[in-house]
């Protein structure tokens, strides 16, 4: 409950130096209906020369592009600004700041600052699922819904888990920013897992759980037999925060500051 | 060797190197580049597993992305920014030799990256160009790099009026997504954006030089339409250039 008033208070600092450059907030809420627009454009006009994407009908793809920019707005809002740049502080010494805080130090250092302007993606997200699980043949009930919002909690844990462990690397090589991949790689969780070949799909839906963050919490959604994904997707959330954690305070160990 | 072109070779030379102490950048930049053409391959490859076409075309399309890949956005405007152009502006060489210098030593250093990417991608599928196709579609590929340079230099010059380089390019890149040839090729969009979107700048930036290259497309209307776009950018990059100067000031030395 502590760590939850303490991500509102930063949060809310975040709402507030945000809000006092107007005009940029212009260009950052355009941003974030741009992306979501674009991603919408580009599986429509797929949509345009087929009925079908890898079993995925168009309405199923509807959601799946939401949840894509549900779970993306989360990620762009909380977990990309302070992570994405925590090398850079591991380098110049300046984590102290964190450290020195009166909050658990992986909490602290993934809540430096926030991008509220980013769920506005979020917001729009939510609304093409909801338009795209209206024009579902059936329609999803309590418990997918349930099961979705489970998995898409999963989902951005598991981003966190990844961002994290990729920060780390910076303890033992503090040059190895690799952040700017990571959220290229994020895109390939736009479509279907079932676009990719057997050998990728494997890749990316076991070894980096990208492909499939998405499109599980979108498969409960839209089709029955979520029990095992549920199962599957809250152990390996589990497991991959455990192994974040646990590489996060082996690396702190090897953290000295500069400052004083 | 003239004096310009010899400024320019030092300054890709300088940078080249300094590129390569940040080889983990140039993999995240490569990364960048090279992800939304694969997703492209993917997902085309499932709506058309037949068409060797699409496969010819994305790799093509993996290539030009990489070796036209332009960051003024990140390099030059942050020189806006800190005011650190005002040492561009004492040299005495014309202010863009730097950034162009960059931005070549930057897109060799992301196309050598790029090269097993492609190696990989053409041994995995199946592709065929047409004999001849490869060198009618370089014209149109040199004409991409600069027409991308271009179009990227003139949004990074808009650090002039405002702090929101990133915003304004972004919304750039994601055009360039979608009607550049990366998401869809621009034949299999819906219409009216595939009788559009080959007048438009994007496709001459990235889908032309592989539709040419997989003889999707004849090769002397795209040219001539960027043409057109080169020599629009080119004066609007002037123009910007100019008035961006007169808002400028810096403090320090």
């Amino acid at each position: 409950m502590r760590l939850l008033r303490l991500l509102g208070a930063t949060f809310s600092l975040a709402v507030r130096r945000t809000l006092t450059h107007r005009v940029n907030l212009l260009f950052d809420l355009g941003q974030s209906v741009a992306g979501v627009v674009a991603a919408l454009a580009a599986t429509l006009a797929v949509y345009h020369r087929t009925d079908t994407l890898a079993g995925w009908t168009r309405p199923q793809a509807l959601v799946l592009i939401g949840m894509f920019a549900t779970v993306s707005g989360v990620r762009a809002a909380l977990i990309d600004p302070s992570l994405s740049r925590m090398v850079g502080t591991i380098r110049d010494g300046t984590m102290d700041e964190a450290l020195l805080r009166p909050a658990p130090s992986w909490f602290t250092v993934s809540c430096r600052d926030h991008a509220p302007l980013a769920l506005g993606q979020t917001l729009l997200g939510l609304g093409v699922i909801a338009a795209g699980a209206a024009r579902l043949p059936e329609p999803p009930g309590p418990l997918n819904i349930a099961a979705a919002a489970v998995l898409a909690c999963c989902a951005i844990a598991l981003s966190w888990a990844l961002s994290l462990m990729v920060a780390c690397l910076g303890f033992w090589a503090g040059r190895l920013e690799l952040a700017p991949m990571t959220a290229s790689l994020w895109d390939v969780g736009r479509y279907p897992a079932g676009i990719y070949q057997r050998p990728l799909r494997t890749a990316l839906t076991y070894v980096i759980p990208l492909a499939g963050m998405v499109t599980l919490p979108a498969a409960a959604l839209t089709r029955p037999g979520w029990a095992g994904a549920l199962a599957a997707g809250a152990a390996s959330t589990a497991a991959l925060v455990a192994l974040a954690l646990l590489l996060f305070r082996r690396g702190l160990r090897r953290y000295t500051g500069a400052t004083s | 060797m003239t004096r310009l072109p010899r400024l320019l070779w030092l300054n890709v030379e300088r940078q080249f190197l300094t590129w390569s102490g940040a080889w983990w950048f140039v993999f995240a930049l490569a990364a960048g580049q090279l992800v939304p053409p694969l997703v492209g391959l993917a997902v085309w490859h499932a709506v058309l597993p037949d068409s060797s076409r699409v496969t010819s075309y994305y790799l093509a399309v993996l290539f030009v992305a990489a070796t036209t890949a332009s960051y003024e956005n990140h390099t030059f405007a942050q020189r806006i920014y800190k005011g650190t152009i005002a040492d561009d502006l004492l040299r005495p060489q014309p202010a863009v030799l730097g950034p162009l210098g960059e931005n070549l030593a930057i897109r060799a250093w992301i196309g050598l990256t790029a090269v097993p990417v492609v190696v990989l991608v053409a041994a995995t599928t199946t592709v065929s160009f047409p004999p001849g196709a490869l060198a009618a579609a370089l014209p149109a590929w040199l004409g991409a790099g600069l027409l991308r340079f271009l179009f990227t230099w003139c949004l990074a010059l808009t650090a002039f009026w405002t702090e929101r380089v990133h915003a304004i390019t972004a919304f750039a890149t994601t055009v360039l997504y979608l009607l550049g040839g990366t998401a869809v090729p621009v034949d299999l969009l819906p219409r009216p954006w595939a009788e559009l979107a080959p007048y438009l700048p994007f496709y001459a930036m990235l889908g032309l030089p592989a539709d040419i290259a997989t003889a999707g497309a004849g090769p002397v209307r795209g040219l001539l339409v960027q043409a057109g776009w080169l020599l629009a950018t080119g004066a609007l990059a002037v123009v910007l250039w100019r008035r961006g100067l007169r808002r400028h000031t810096a403090v320090g030395g």
